[in-house]
């Protein structure tokens, strides 16, 4: 089992990698971590403060541009071009082919935070950030809201078009960084309606700001290990439902 | 002889639209495929075949009925000896046979790495091995994907018209190559439309029309001759006449011929073409 799901996810990847996409998302990513070096000097004292943050936001945007699009694609192109009915009808599962799917967009997005990361930290050399461990804390939060949002975007795409799921994971991306700001309204709101429902909407609703750590360091200041341990894991669990809810729907679905 | 794929009362519905509009695209099918056959699986557009090719390979799911193979398996425990071919593949660009194949061959149950070349020499694509299958024609992706099914030397081959869009040379391939694979002793179950390659390769006919059976059986009992020509010499002009009967009717024409003091010139069987056949079987004859 370990090895077909292995091969399926290497050819994931290859195809992932293979695909203009990804080239699109790695370049704007890319791009925006250059770029960080033109903006810098725009901030007169907050130079160092300045590259950093936009660096990361180029590497965020390009993470999210590939795990949507990836995500909104992934099966829909394999079910469209037939090829996923040639390995379904092989040894593995419906459960098991969503699951190489992942593993292949995981190894795809490492890569490409791998040479994301390798832009960042070319650029804040040179404005003077000195690489520590620590650095490397809000590229994980970085990787998991990816993966969340290509779990998000693979689920839709079992029900809706490409080019819906790509805008409804961009919605989704809008709002679960709104989550936050959501909570305080209605902490301060007194109407009783928004008291009750407010809690629920913000549970049903992933806090995808919860994982965004770029003003840690770009103001080096951090938090205590456990918080990025749990917003991690809560960042996982979203991942988890998504992913298993996809897993529920392809398996029951209709492949015509 | 135990069959290779027994369907039992299939039914299939789908809700279409805003209003949820019921379609019943299979309404209990049931038939029996003999072990070592080839058969043709027929109908006009929109009969039902494709969603049946799905419900086999466990694609789509039946809203009633089974599909059992080999006697009693189910698709899951049935798979590694079915080998199938969809009706449109297309695969990554990027991929050579080699690579492609490999990938195939490791998510299937006993495969060998030295297969590969075997196969690829039996479609006639080894020459291109190594090439990218993005720029492939038609009938060399076709018989790539005849290529991944073969892997694994499948009991039945399943074929969702495997001849559609190919030009005659590669239909012609197509069909030679299924017939020395079911020369093997290997069961095929193809749809098409291409009624003279069927002729061709199928010994077996399952025929489907708005999602209901219309004929189950061989072929050649459906192509047996039933009518003959006769050619006779006039005897007042010389003329060269001709006429059709019913073989039950040909001694008594002959006889009525011969004692009208003409001469029978010629009788011969009129060999019926797949495609009157299947007119005939979907006008109901």
């Amino acid at each position: 089992m370990f090895n077909q799901i292995y091969s399926l996810s290497h050819l994931t990847f290859a195809t992932l990698s293979h695909k203009k996409i990804y080239f699109v998302g790695l370049s704007i990513g890319a791009l925006l971590t250059l770029i960080s070096l033109l903006l810098g000097p725009l901030g007169f004292e907050e130079e160092k403060r300045l590259s950093i943050n936009f660096g990361l936001a180029g590497a965020q945007v390009g993470a999210i541009f590939l795990a949507v699009l990836s995500g909104a694609t992934i099966l829909k192109e394999e079910l469209e071009n037939q090829s996923a009915f040639i390995f379904l009808s092989k040894d593995i599962s419906r459960s098991q082919f969503i699951l190489s799917k992942f593993l292949g967009f995981i190894l795809s997005l490492l890569v490409t935070l791998g040479i994301l990361s390798g832009f960042f930290y070319l650029t804040s050399f040179l404005t003077g950030l000195e690489w520590t461990l620590k650095t490397l804390i809000p590229f994980t939060g970085i990787f998991v809201e990816a993966l969340v949002l290509f779990s998000f975007a693979l689920l839709i795409s079992l029900v809706t078009s490409s080019l819906l799921t790509v805008g409804l994971s961009f919605c989704f991306f809008m709002v679960t960084h709104w989550v936050q700001t959501f909570e305080y309204l209605i902490k301060n709101n007194p109407n009783p309606l928004l008291k009750t429902l407010g809690p629920v909407v913000t549970w049903m609703i992933p806090n995808l700001e919860s994982l965004n750590w770029k003003s840690h360091l770009t103001y080096n200041e951090w938090s205590e290990p456990n918080v990025y341990l749990i917003s991690l894991a809560y960042g996982i669990c979203w991942v988890i439902i998504f992913l298993g809810s996809s897993v529920l729907v392809f398996n029951n679905k209709d492949l015509t | 002889m135990s069959s290779v794929i027994r369907v039992e009362d299939v039914k299939k519905d789908y809700f279409v639209g805003l209003k949820h509009t019921k379609v019943e695209a299979l309404k209990g099918v049931s038939f029996e495929i003999p072990e070592g056959s080839v058969t043709c699986f027929l109908g006009p557009n929109g009969s039902g075949k494709s969603t049946f090719i799905k419900i086999a390979t466990d694609l789509v799911r039946p809203t009633k009925g089974q599909v059992h193979f080999f006697d009693n398996l189910n698709y899951g425990q049935a798979r590694s000896r079915i080998g199938f071919v969809p009706e449109k593949p297309t695969f990554p660009g990027f991929l050579t046979p080699i690579e492609l194949l490999g990938y195939v061959g490791a998510i299937s149950k006993g495969f060998r790495k030295d297969q590969i070349n075997e196969v690829l020499k039996s479609v006639d694509l080894f020459y291109a091995k190594d090439r990218p299958c993005g720029g492939f024609s038609k009938g060399m992706n076709q018989r790539l994907a005849l290529a991944q099914a073969l892997l694994s030397e499948p009991d039945l081959l399943i074929l969702d018209e495997p001849f559609n869009g190919l030009d005659p040379d590669s239909r012609l391939n197509s069909v030679e190559i299924l017939r020395s694979y079911a020369q093997k002793g290997k069961s095929i179950f193809l749809t098409s439309h291409l009624l003279e390659d069927v002729q061709k390769v199928c010994d077996h006919l399952v025929v489907i029309k708005e999602g209901r059976l219309l004929y189950q059986g061989e072929v050649q009992s459906l192509l047996k001759t039933t009518t003959f020509s006769i050619e006779y010499k006039s005897k007042t002009s010389d003329e060269i006449l001709n006429f059709k009967v019913h073989e039950k009717d040909v001694t008594q024409s002959i006889k009525t011929i011969l004692d009208q003091g003409h001469l029978i010139w010629n009788l011969k069987p009129d060999n019926q073409e797949l495609t009157d056949i299947y007119k005939m079987l979907l006008e109901g004859k």
